[in-house]
Parts: C-alpha cells; structure tokens; sequence
C-alpha cells in the first residue's frame, strides 16, 4: 500500500483514502472466508442484537421512566421509522 | 428469545411437520458472504393451504403470527410475518410462487449443517446472487447489490458463472451482473 505523506494535495489524500478503504474491503473478506459458514449464518441476528442492546442502553439513558416493556416498544418504533 | 433462536424454534417446526422450506434473504448473503446485521429472517416455505392452516396452531411459545398479511413486489409473493415475543427481530414468511426462478432456487437449495440436528435449507450462492440482483434492480434496494458483491468477494473460484449469466440474462440484469464482478474483482486479484 502506497503511504499518505500528509502533506499532498486533496487528490493525493482521496487517493490514500480510496487505497485504504480497498485494503479495509480485503482484511473484510478474508475475515470472513476465516470464518465457518455456520458462524456466518449466525453473524447477523447477533450482531442487531448487538446494536439493538446499545440502543436500548441508549433509550432507558433517555428515558428512566420507561419499563423493560417500553423501551422495547420504542426501540421497535425507531426500528420502523428507520425502515420507512 | 433472540432471533436465531426464533429461526431454530421456527426451522424445528417446519422438519417436524414436513414442510419444505428455505432460508432466504441476509441469512443467506450472510452465509455465502460477509455477514451484515440483519432485524429479520426470510424464509420461503412450498406447503398447500390446507396443511397451512394448521401451521398457527403449531408455532412454539414466544413466537406469534402478526394478523396482517400482505404481497412482496418482483414475485408478487404472499407474505406473513412473525414477531418474536419482547424482540424487535421478525420472521418473514413467503410461499414458494409460480415465478421460474423462485422455483428453480427451491429445487436446488442445500441442505447444511447450522445446528446440531436440524438441516438448515439454503439457497445456492449462484441463487443468492441472481435473486439480489434481480432485487437490487426492481426494488432499487443498494443493500442487496452490497450483499452480492460480499457473496462474490468470498465465493470466488466456486461459483458456477453461466448458471448466474442463463438468470441474469433472462431478468435483464447482465450489466448490473457486470458492476457487481467489478467491484468484487479486486478481492480476488489481491487474493494471497
């Protein structure tokens, strides 16, 4: 990979940028032929969970008044919003 | 219950009552390529109305079907969706429809080995890349374009191209084929 000095022109940096997110792409894909198909399968819904468990984190921060039941509601409605 | 319990609970379901079915959707992207978070399972399932009606009546606990039903667009597939009880995670399911290739992905699916005891059907990879390409072009959806060149990137060298090229020349979506061969190509020309 071609080095950035940081002191190039703003073609020279997007071009740094464009290299980097190239070899970012690879380390990707070989991260995920490492992986076993079975833990690819599983990879999603773990990882919206993931998401899922900061947001309500985020909701009850917000929201202290709210049961376990509401903020599973609101994160449902933010989840919608998001989609439409 | 998290949603790859509701998918094993839902799997379950459909081996012990005989009912022919696939995993469709990011699931399968995700198997054939580089796993994305997904909020929902799609599921095509080939079964007749009369067995379909007693499909409610064998859900597990934590796992109900939503009253309203509705149609994909591209198939025009029936849809119903689960919801999975205090999860915001969803079951989406399709019956299999009468379009060529819905049919021809059904027959060819394959059977793998997710959980310990329970076959998991999933379509090709060849399959995941013609129906997300066909996705990507009539729903305009970027995230199923994404999904193939992942699919591309990591199954590389196993894919069976005119199988891919016969399908996408009848959807006409061969230039689209191209873009996404494109951007997956540097994976495999840096590939160690």
């Amino acid at each position: 990979m071609r080095e950035w000095s940081g002191s190039g022109s703003l073609t020279g940096m997007e071009e740094a940028i464009a290299e980097m997110a190239k070899v970012s792409d690879l380390l990707k894909v070989r991260r995920a032929r490492k992986m076993t198909p079975r833990e690819r399968f599983l990879a999603g819904a773990e990882l919206f969970e993931e998401a899922c468990l900061w947001s309500l984190a985020g909701i009850a921060r917000r929201h202290p008044e709210m049961t376990e039941a509401e903020r599973t509601e609101e994160l449902k409605r933010m989840l919608r919003k998001a989609n439409s | 219950m998290t949603g790859n319990d509701a998918l094993l609970a839902l799997i379950r379901v459909f081996t012990e009552a005989g009912f022919p079915y696939m995993v469709v959707g990011s699931y399968s992207s995700n198997f054939w390529g580089i796993p994305r978070s997904t909020k929902d399972a799609d599921v095509v399932v080939h079964v007749s109305a009369e067995r379909w009606a007693e499909f409610p009546g064998m859900l597990p606990a934590g796992i109900e079907l939503d009253d309203q039903m509705s149609f994909k667009m591209v198939t025009s597939t029936r849809r119903e969706i689960l919801r999975v009880t205090g999860s915001p995670f969803e079951i989406e399911l399709f019956r299999l429809s009468d379009d060529p290739h819905d049919r021809e992905r059904f027959a060819r699916r394959v059977s793998e080995e997710i959980f310990p005891a329970v076959p998991v059907f999933l379509p090709t990879a060849e399959d995941v890349i013609v129906q997300k390409l066909r996705w990507s072009v009539a729903a305009k959806r970027p995230k199923d374009f994404s999904d193939v060149v992942t699919v591309m990137q990591v199954q590389w060298g196993k894919l069976d191209w005119p199988y891919i090229e016969k399908w996408c020349a009848e959807h006409a979506t061969l230039e689209v084929l191209r873009q996404a061969i494109d951007q997956a190509a540097p994976a495999w020309e840096n590939d160690d």
